[in-house]
């Protein structure tokens, strides 16, 4: 068992060098932090809503945006230029099981985008704070002393990110796990993300039919594909008052559960393909 | 009797193919036995399953049926690679990574116990002769230099066995005769070694026993001297030899009413062994 931690922490180790050192990373981080950064400018075009609630949807939906991308592009390049520069073949022929391989790759992107996150998160928080100032010392009468922001709201909003990164990651895994093209891994895990972020939509159309078969198959797919839309904590605001540990003990359960099965899928798919 | 250093028995491996998923056999009921502490040759052309048995050796791919044990372990437990060392055919690596931090990797697999780790790292890098380009990035090794690598990260945990595919593939001749040489060292520390190449000129200087394998069957096997001296060639060495005498010499042997005629070299080739094997095959 401690053997086995041993070869996961040396793939996990391994991955995080290599996703760290690809150009594709510090790509989308450097567009990320321009957007985010970008967003105090723009806010202008608020299009009615509060300055601070502007910034915050702005940046909440960068992160979500160019994090997917960045999930989805380093997960499946990842997982090809291992089989495609005989790094698998080489690493697999020692000592070391295909379930701790894949294991492996999978921690290292994830600590990746952990800290992906965090940077953003941190972005957002100092632009938010920059704006909350401001406007704090423009309207000293009306606000007094208080705060506009829920700074622990936002940190918690970012883990929720992240948890939906993981999943999104480890889905990019199994389809890598039998798909021979790193096109149609890519193509393949944006359009189960579209299904998954949409599929919550299905469910509210579809459940009151009385169209039994109809009913049947939009259950499965809510069982096959993860709901992504309880993720999306951040629709609460910037102001909302603290969310609760339960659902985050409960978000983390189910991004468990999936992953967990995800990836065992994966492993099963990777064990039989000629690498 | 020693325990072989590899066993296949009555292995075959099916691949699917095409939309209706028919069946290709690579690997066709081959049986197969190593004994260890010797240079053995795996040769044949391409699509002759040599690449499929490797990896099934190396417990990479499931047999369709029957068996292959590393030192009397089953290739499909994760302790019989404890042993094993492999060189996988055109490596690229991890290119990010310097020679010493990739064979470090290796080395952290393969072994538990890390006391004397960069000591061990240093010596194998040394032996494989790439000292100076030990800590430079491996994108900018030369193919030699890759190969020299691999090398290095398939022996760090002193193996038994030591499995290399197209070791010299693409690498100048200079440097094939030092891979040569390291690979007669490792012969010399009682390792068992499997060569898996095309370039029969070197398998033929190196190897102690070939296998020829064709369509997945295994079409000979014997020990290099005994497949050169099959044909009851005999050596008949003469001073001063003026190779105008090769034709008239030959006409005396033809007066005698034999088939003996005078070979050059004296022994045959493996590389006439080979293409005599193979189309008799067909």
């Amino acid at each position: 068992m401690l053997n086995s931690i041993r070869r996961v922490y040396l793939i996990t180790e391994n991955c995080l060098r290599e996703s760290i050192r690809q150009k594709i990373f510090y790509a989308i981080l450097f567009i990320s932090i321009g957007m985010i950064t970008g967003i105090y400018f723009l806010r202008e075009l608020n299009f009615g809503s509060s300055e601070i609630n502007f910034i915050f949807n702005l940046g909440y939906g960068t992160i979500l945006l160019f994090g997917s991308i960045l999930t989805i592009t380093i997960s499946a390049q990842l997982f090809f230029s291992e089989i495609e520069n005989r790094n698998a073949i080489t690493i697999l022929a020692k000592p070391i099981r295909k379930s701790e391989f894949i294991l492996g790759k999978f921690l290292g992107i994830i600590i990746l985008l952990a800290l992906f996150t965090g940077i953003m998160i941190s972005i957002l928080i100092l632009v938010l704070k920059f704006g909350e100032t401001k406007l704090l010392l423009n309207n000293t009468a009306f606000y007094a002393d208080e705060r506009l922001l829920n700074y622990t709201n936002l940190i918690i909003y970012s883990i929720a990110q992240w948890l939906k990164f993981v999943m999104i990651c480890a889905i990019t895994i199994l389809v890598s796990s039998y798909s021979q093209t790193i096109i149609f891994s890519t193509v393949s895990s944006f359009l189960i993300l579209t299904i998954c972020q949409l599929q919550y939509l299905a469910r509210i159309t579809y459940s009151s039919t009385d169209f039994i078969p109809l009913n049947w198959f939009v259950a499965m797919i809510s069982y096959l594909f993860p709901n992504f839309q309880i993720f999306n904590l951040g629709e609460h605001g910037a102001t909302s008052t603290t969310i609760s540990l339960m659902l985050m003990v409960k978000l983390l359960l189910y991004t468990t559960i999936y992953s967990s099965a995800y990836l065992y899928i994966a492993t099963i798919c990777f064990s039989r393909r000629e690498i | 009797m020693p325990t072989p250093a590899i066993k296949i028995t009555n292995l075959i491996k099916d691949y699917p193919s095409g939309i209706r998923r028919l069946k290709v056999r690579a690997v066709d009921n081959l049986n197969l036995t190593i004994e260890p502490n010797q240079i053995y040759g795996l040769l044949g052309p391409n699509g002759s399953g040599k690449s499929t048995t490797l990896k099934l050796i190396l417990g990479l791919l499931h047999p369709t049926s029957g068996s292959c044990e590393i030192f009397g372990q089953s290739s499909k437990l994760l302790i019989s690679r404890r042993n094993v060392g492999f060189l996988p055919e055109s490596p690229c690596f991890y290119r990010y990574l310097t020679g010493t931090e990739f064979v470090r990797l290796a080395a952290k697999i393969c072994l538990s116990d890390k006391s004397s780790l960069d000591e061990l790292i240093s010596t194998t890098i040394n032996n494989v002769g790439l000292k100076e380009a030990a800590n430079r990035r491996i994108e900018t090794y030369s193919k030699g230099m890759l190969q020299r690598i691999g090398l290095a990260q398939a022996i760090i945990h002193n193996p038994d066995l030591i499995i290399l595919d197209e070791p010299t593939a693409g690498v100048d001749p200079v440097g094939a005769i030092d891979f040569a040489n390291i690979v007669l060292n490792l012969k010399n520390e009682g390792k068992t070694i499997i060569i898996c190449s095309h370039l029969l000129s070197e398998i033929e200087l190196i190897c102690d026993r070939v296998a020829i394998l064709n369509k997945g069957k295994l079409i000979a096997e014997e020990n290099l001297n005994v497949f050169r001296k099959s044909k009851n060639n005999k050596a008949l060495l003469i001073e001063n030899f003026d190779n105008d005498l090769i034709d008239p010499l030959n006409e005396f042997l033809k007066s005698f009413k034999t088939t003996s005629k005078i070979i050059n070299p004296p022994v045959k080739r493996l590389e006439e062994i080979y293409l005599d094997h193979l189309s008799s095959d067909k």
